[in-house]
């Protein structure tokens, strides 16, 4: 059950009357019918997979109470570390098995040894990524008494499974979301509403930019050999809007629904493609996924301390993995791998904080030099994002090369140019609501400042009349980061 | 939470008075005769708009066009399976044309008002069922077919607004065989380009037309396909190019009736590089269905 289906509009009420006009007499009825529900959700995809996050959900449970109340330290890791290869057991198994399997047979095909195997069908259950990093936060903190373990099972249970961001995020902490399951919600007007707004700003992004985008990102990569020039740069550019549209969307809808449950999820993009380095676009872009690397790996690795050797090491291995973290490929090693290329020099000048703030907050336009900034950080970004789409990575090479050739400079050539066009002018209508919503915590969370409800609802239906006469609705366009 | 539901209704207000102006719109621009049908024949052609374009010209000969344009094999299967209960149907004329089994085709059909031929047993859950011919069917916001006709009027009316409209003047004003000899050609590669979008066929569609052989199998109903007449400008263009509706039917021993070249010579049968106008339509239902209804096919027709 996607977000932007039909289902999802039924499922939504429906869930939101039990929720607050029929479970609200008790927290614990509130709650369980919250995992009923996210359940139900995650079953709509596949309901044999059910069974791995209840797992997940109990092993995690006991190895929290466990460590609540066992003081060896060796016991207390052996209890870490058994949650760690349970989680991260079904991570690699269903998502890099056959990765791993295929490259150590081209390891030793290479070394003239000749290995026969059997790639392994394997389904990736949806969402793997996103349950299990949270649930592992969760014993991570336990394990280092950061929080106190919790005794309320069905809490804990709704935390791993809460259906907005059970899928694809933001990957919640337990510190900030288990917690809002202790205590009773109530019901905030301006929160629901505020919801409904990022619900909607939220489809606008994924149906509009991100699936018509889609439409002719999709073509031009997989015609990429056949492609002009300037065909393949407008193939990055589209991909590089129909993945934000696609992500950020996503967790617009994720956050805005659970609003409308008195829930308040983290924010996980603060419009990255304004960034004035890619230091700051990586504060800015997946920040839940970001933090979590930064808090569980680089921060315990040692961090930016230590001398340069171990600087450049850190980087290396937080970028290689949140890239693997996308998906059993290369090209998305590649994709970190060249994140941590960019990002170095500015570790290593000691530049990697200086802009921390909203670019030119309070101004209408940036300054020349922001503006340069922010076109040669754009770049660098479409340019990685080239190895993130590509087939793999010989194809990210080809497709760059093809880039860079004489027909740079020709005008290009794609099938249904109107329509292109079209994509276009709704992109660029978009970066401009971005750019002037950019100090708040989605585009258009300041209409809300416009005192004329009639003002208001004419901009709410001038978006909805543009989701339906210009989205694309074509069945075969999921979330992208369904199938992290 | 009042205010909340209160603001929420309100706002809900509006959306269901902007949809019931859409469904007006549908039904006044496109889909008002969709749902009209006879159950008095028991032969019936079924087809997208080359289907449509033979108007009630088949009925004298005892056969009821059914056609609707972009009626897709789903949509064919509905009506199909309407008429299996509702009428006493033993012959089934149904298209088999070259374009019929594109992913363009799949995209886009009528299948968001075909529901009204659906009973529940034609879904796997009535959840299904309910969603698609009360949700769907009614609610003019979740029908893409809709959208994609309303924006096209619109677009059509502004374009008359400001200079004469292209489509209009080829399509409907000027007949085909007076437009330019470059101006056919230019139409037929765009209409081309549409309904060839891609190598590959629909496999969805392909498995519907499957499940309507069987049906009309099971039923003893004596299928016989049918390719329409096409200008030689789209002949040309299309060249090879087929999704192989046709080889289905023959690799099955049904019958065909291959009338896509018959009228190569005579561009004044057509109102577009490939739709029959009044006249072409007349001259062919007189050709196909005057003598029998089961004839084998169209060459066997023009030799006589």
């Amino acid at each position: 059950m996607v977000f932007n289906s039909i289902d999802f509009a039924i499922f939504l009420p429906v869930v939101f009357i039990f929720y607050w006009f029929i479970t609200n007499r008790s927290l614990k009825l509130q709650n369980l019918f919250l995992v009923f529900a996210s359940y139900f959700f995650y079953s709509c995809w596949d309901w044999r997979f059910l069974s791995l996050i209840a797992f997940s959900t109990i092993i995690d449970y006991s190895v929290g109470c466990r460590l609540g109340k066992e003081e060896k330290e060796t016991k207390r890791n052996f209890l870490l570390c058994v949650s760690i290869l349970v989680n991260l057991g079904f991570l690699g198994y269903f998502k890099y098995y056959n990765f791993f399997l295929d490259n150590f047979i081209a390891a030793f095909s290479f070394f003239g040894h000749k290995i026969s195997h059997n790639s392994l069908n394997i389904i990736l259950p949806v969402g793997i990524s996103f349950y299990t990093f949270q649930t592992l936060s969760y014993t991570i903190d336990v394990y280092k008494k950061k929080l106190e373990p919790t005794k309320d099972f069905i809490a804990f249970a709704a935390f791993v499974s809460f259906f907005p961001q059970l899928v694809s995020g933001p990957i919640e902490r337990a510190t900030h979301l288990l917690t809002q399951f202790y205590t009773k919600r109530t019901f905030d007007y301006s929160k629901a509403v505020d919801g409904m707004r990022q619900i909607l700003w939220g489809l606008f992004k994924k149906i509009v930019i991100a699936d018509n985008c889609a439409n002719f990102a999709n073509q031009i990569f997989e015609n990429s050999a056949s492609m002009n020039g300037s065909s393949l740069v407008l193939g990055a550019l589209f991909f590089t809007f129909q993945i934000y549209g696609d992500f950020s969307g996503y967790s617009d809808i994720a956050i805005g629904t659970a609003r409308l449950f008195g829930f308040d999820l983290m924010r996980n993009f603060a419009f990255p493609y304004f960034s004035r380095d890619i230091a700051e676009f990586w504060r800015r872009w997946h920040i839940s996924l970001s933090t979590w690397f930064r808090d569980y790996l680089y921060i315990p690795l040692g961090g930016s301390r230590g001398g340069p050797w171990l600087k450049v090491r850190n980087t290396f291995i937080i970028f290689i993995v949140s890239g693997f973290w996308h998906g059993a490929s290369w090209t998305f090693i590649f994709w970190g791998a060249l994140n941590a290329v960019y990002f170095l020099p500015l570790l290593l000048t000691n530049n990697n904080r200086r802009n921390m703030n909203i670019v030119a907050r309070g101004k209408i336009l940036p300054t020349l030099k922001e503006l340069i900034q922010i076109f040669l950080t754009f770049g660098l970004t479409v340019f990685a994002w080239i190895f993130f789409r590509a087939e793999d990575v010989g194809h990210a090479f080809q497709y760059i090369q093809g880039i860079f050739s004489n027909s740079l400079f020709t005008l290009p050539d794609i099938y249904g140019m109107n329509e292109a066009l079209m994509t276009m002018f709704f992109v660029g209508l978009f970066v401009l609501i971005e750019w002037k919503g950019r100090e708040g915590q989605y585009a258009i969370e300041n209409i809300n400042t416009v005192v004329r409800r009639f003002n208001r609802w004419s901009f709410y239906l001038c978006i909805i009349l543009v989701i339906y006469f210009f989205g694309n609705y074509s069945e075969n366009i999921e979330f992208i980061y369904f199938q992290f | 939470m009042k205010s909340f539901l209160k603001a929420n209704f309100y706002f809900l207000i509006v959306l269901i008075i902007i949809n019931v102006v859409f469904s007006f719109l549908i039904n006044a621009l496109y889909a008002g005769n969709y749902k009209d049908h006879s159950l008095d024949f028991d032969s019936y052609l079924l087809a997208d708009s080359h289907g449509v374009s033979l108007k009630n010209f088949t009925e004298k000969y005892g056969i009821y066009n059914f056609s609707e344009g972009s009626d897709s094999y789903f949509d064919m299967k509905r009506k199909l399976n309407y008429l299996l209960n509702h009428s006493n149907i033993d012959t089934l004329y149904i298209t088999v044309d070259d374009h019929t089994l594109s992913i363009y085709r799949e995209k886009m059909n009528n299948l968001d008002w075909s529901t009204y031929f659906t009973t529940p047993e034609d879904y796997s859950n009535i959840y299904y069922y309910i969603k698609e011919k009360y949700i769907v069917g009614k609610i003019a916001f979740f029908q893409t077919k809709t959208r994609s006709v309303i924006r096209y009027y619109v677009y059509s009316k502004i374009k008359t607004l400001f200079k004469k409209n292209k489509y209009i003047q080829v399509g409907c004003k000027t007949p085909w065989h007076e437009i330019a000899i470059g101006e056919r050609i230019k139409e037929s590669k765009n209409r081309f380009q549409l309904q060839f979008p891609s190598i590959n066929k629909s496999t969805k569609l392909e498995k519907s037309l499957l499940e309507i052989i069987n049906i009309c199998k099971k039923n003893n109903i004596l299928l016989i396909g049918i390719k329409f007449p096409l200008s030689i400008e789209y002949i040309s263009t299309l060249g090879n190019r087929t999704y192989k509706a046709e080889e289905i039917f023959k690799m099955r021993g049904l019958q065909v009736l291959d009338c896509k070249s018959l009228y190569i010579d005579q561009s004044e049968y057509f109102a577009n590089q490939d739709h029959l106008n009044e006249k072409g339509a007349y001259e062919f239902v007189e050709l196909i269905f005057k003598k029998s209804k089961r004839m084998t096919c169209c060459n066997h027709h023009l030799n006589d």
